[in-house]
């Protein structure tokens, strides 16, 4: 039964946006500009729809969840534009911390950026939005009631 | 030669390395490795001894042992010879590395390890026949699982056979058998227990080996900033952040390798054995971490050996795949390239260890489970199947010719396409289906596979040609994924209302 969510359209929207790329880039004739964008777009909605997803709960997500994939999914969407809006670099182009401008965007904003935040989102959240401290024990009581019915384990 | 073609493990002569020292280190180092399967062998007692490390594993055991597995030999040596040859695009290989740690525990690894909580969980398949109450999807998965890793093993097997060949001159026949043997039997007596712990070895040495050899390498170049202006003004095309990719080409890996991450039964399977499901808390930063100090080894002789080729300080390498094992010997004192080639083989036997428990799990559980005729003593017929897939991947690496880089090419995608969306989705996702788990590993099975052939020229001109370069398993994915979601909509049987409580509670937590 399809039971809709913000994570599940977005994994839906960010599915049709890379397919309708690749699907344009294997027409015949000259491939257009737009497909790039278009995966680029589509790479982001995927990441937010199976984070939103993967952080869904029986009783709901946290909105602070939400916002840190919103971020990343943004951040990530920042990254890929400054890479696809940059011009070539040549010896007037401004370096940032050894690279040219272009490269270092995408080695420090697109590469190293969600790194600095992401995985300490995980640790910050643990307890409240992931696996809280009576998780262990309500599964394991689960188990046990189950054990109790003597209902066949798959 | 395609961008995808270079993503396949060695497949060239490496120069020769052997000397006293190097031999010595390298024999030291598979001392080491034997000691720790003999302890493990003494460990694993029980199938889920040998297929979870009895669920007894660290977080700091968990976090080098899933580094370990998941590079591989490739940032030793094709990243650092794919940089070379295509630009500072290649680098979108491993930029996701930034996301995918916390996009893999978010997504997949709690749920995975508290579906092993309630339920006697060996693999991920046996995770996906669970979901979805199915042994055919558990069989389905089993076989693609297979039919990933085969090619994948017989890449590195032959890579393996390669460096063993550089670092003791005995040739490549033997480089392979050798390799191949050590790890079948320390794999097959000690299980994923022994994998766990050698990939702990590994992992250490490949992460501070490749901080010591990326100082080296700024150091050669001249510091960063002289190395970015020495290659911007000899070619700027390399210093692009596209490199010699398309835009869609690159942003195509960033795909593939984001999302990806959580098909690849072999790391996703680390997740059954951490002892407490509270220590994946600190997981993501850990691992993030540690990938980042290996990536710097690609990143940094990538682009400094460049330089010294543009400015006629260094030959050029011959395969590009030559590009890190010839800044080692020229650039490196011969103790730290000692250890790194060493480090090299010991990248290639933890990602070969992990594959064969991995192989083992799908013949003897998952498809004789799927097919109703589970087996007696899975201990020793996992024992007797890893034995089987090493030898067999040994005979592939040596006989199969170019064949063997399509089979390692085509694995990733296989596997990514095959498993993300009933896996990623479907753990998650309560309205996902039975048939629609199936419909996608089918579809990304036979996808991979077809178009793996179809667009695969071998020595001549392929049949098939995807324009942009594009990596065809970014399109078997998507195509999946899209089969997932829409054959979920048009279907009922398997969605989580139909589970036990315990295990939808596992998968609700």
């Amino acid at each position: 039964m399809m039971r809709p969510s913000l994570g599940l359209a977005s994994l839906t929207a960010g599915t049709l946006t890379v397919a309708a790329a690749y699907i344009a880039v294997l027409l015949p004739g000259p491939a257009p500009a737009w497909p790039a964008w278009s995966v680029a777009l589509g790479t982001c909605l995927l990441l937010f729809g199976f984070l939103d997803l993967g952080a869904g709960r029986r009783d709901g997500r946290p909105l602070a969840v939400r916002l840190v994939f919103a971020g990343t999914a943004i951040w990530v969407a920042v990254g890929f534009l400054g890479i696809l809006w940059s011009t070539p670099a040549d010896l007037e182009t401004p370096f940032v911390w050894g690279l040219p401008l272009p490269a270092a965007w995408m080695i420090y904003v697109l590469g190293i950026g969600p790194a600095l935040f992401l995985p300490l989102a995980w640790v910050v959240l643990f307890r409240s939005a992931t696996l809280p401290d009576d998780a262990l024990d309500r599964l394991r009581a689960a188990k046990r009631a189950h054990e109790a019915a003597g209902e066949d384990t798959p | 030669m395609s961008h995808a073609l270079l993503l396949a493990a060695q497949t060239g002569e490496l120069p020769s390395a052997a000397s006293p020292l190097v031999v010595g280190v390298g024999v030291a180092y598979f001392a080491v490795v034997v000691a720790i399967a003999v302890w493990a062998s003494r460990r694993t007692r029980t199938r889920e001894d040998f297929y979870l490390a009895g669920k007894g594993i660290g977080l700091i055991a968990l976090t080098l042992a899933a580094m370990a597995s998941t590079f591989s030999g490739f940032t030793f040596i094709g990243g650092p010879g794919l940089l070379f040859a295509t630009g500072l695009g290649a680098m979108f290989f491993v930029l996701p590395a930034s996301v995918t740690n916390a996009f893999t525990v978010w997504v997949v690894a709690k749920r995975l390890r508290l579906l092993v909580e309630v339920r006697p969980v060996l693999s991920i398949p046996g995770a996906i026949g669970l979901r979805y109450g199915s042994r055919a999807a558990q069989g389905w998965a089993g076989a693609a699982v297979l039919a990933g890793i085969i090619g994948y093993m017989a890449t590195n097997v032959l890579a393996l056979g390669l460096v063993l060949d550089a670092l003791f001159g005995v040739g490549l026949g033997w480089g392979i058998w050798i390799g191949t043997t050590v790890v079948f039997v320390y794999s097959a007596t000690g299980g994923i227990l022994a994998g766990i712990y050698t990939d702990v070895f590994q992992g250490t040495i490949m992460a501070v080996a490749s901080v010591l050899v990326f100082m080296y390498a700024l150091d050669a170049g001249g510091g960063l900033g002289s190395i970015s202006t020495t290659l911007l003004v000899a070619d700027p095309g390399f210093m692009s952040p596209w490199g010699s990719f398309t835009p869609i080409a690159a942003l195509s890996l960033y795909l593939l390798f984001s999302i990806g991450v959580v098909g690849q039964p072999h790391v996703m399977h680390k997740f059954f054995m951490i002892r407490d499901p509270s220590r994946l808390k600190w997981y993501p930063v850990l691992v993030t971490i540690a990938m980042a100090l290996v990536i710097l080894l690609m990143f940094g002789v990538g682009l400094a050996y460049k330089a010294l080729v543009v400015t006629g300080q260094a030959p050029s390498p011959d395969p590009a795949d030559n590009t890190a094992p010839l800044f080692l010997l020229q650039h490196t004192p011969r103790l730290l390239a000692a250890i790194v080639f060493s480090g090299i083989a010991a990248a290639m036997m933890s990602t070969v260890d992990a594959f064969l428990n991995v192989g083992a799990a799908a013949i003897t559980h998952d498809i004789p489970t799927a097919l109703g005729r589970p087996l007696e003593d899975e201990l020793r017929a996992g024992r007797i199947a890893t034995v089987v897939l090493a030898v067999a991947s040994g005979i592939v690496a040596q006989t199969s010719g170019t064949l063997v880089a399509l089979l390692g090419i085509a694995g990733y995608g296989l596997l990514a396409s095959a498993l993300v969306p009933a896996l990623a989705v479907g753990l998650n996702w309560p309205g996902a289906t039975r048939s629609a788990a199936i419909a996608s590993i089918v579809t990304g099975l036979v996808s991979s596979l077809v178009l793996g052939l179809l667009t695969w020229g071998g020595a001549g001109d392929p049949i098939l040609s995807v324009p942009e370069g594009i990596t065809v398993s970014a399109m078997t994915l998507v195509l999946s994924l899209g089969v997932f979601l829409l054959v979920s909509a048009l279907t009922r049987g398997g969605t989580m209302d139909e589970l036990d409580d315990d295990v939808r509670l596992a998968l609700e937590i």
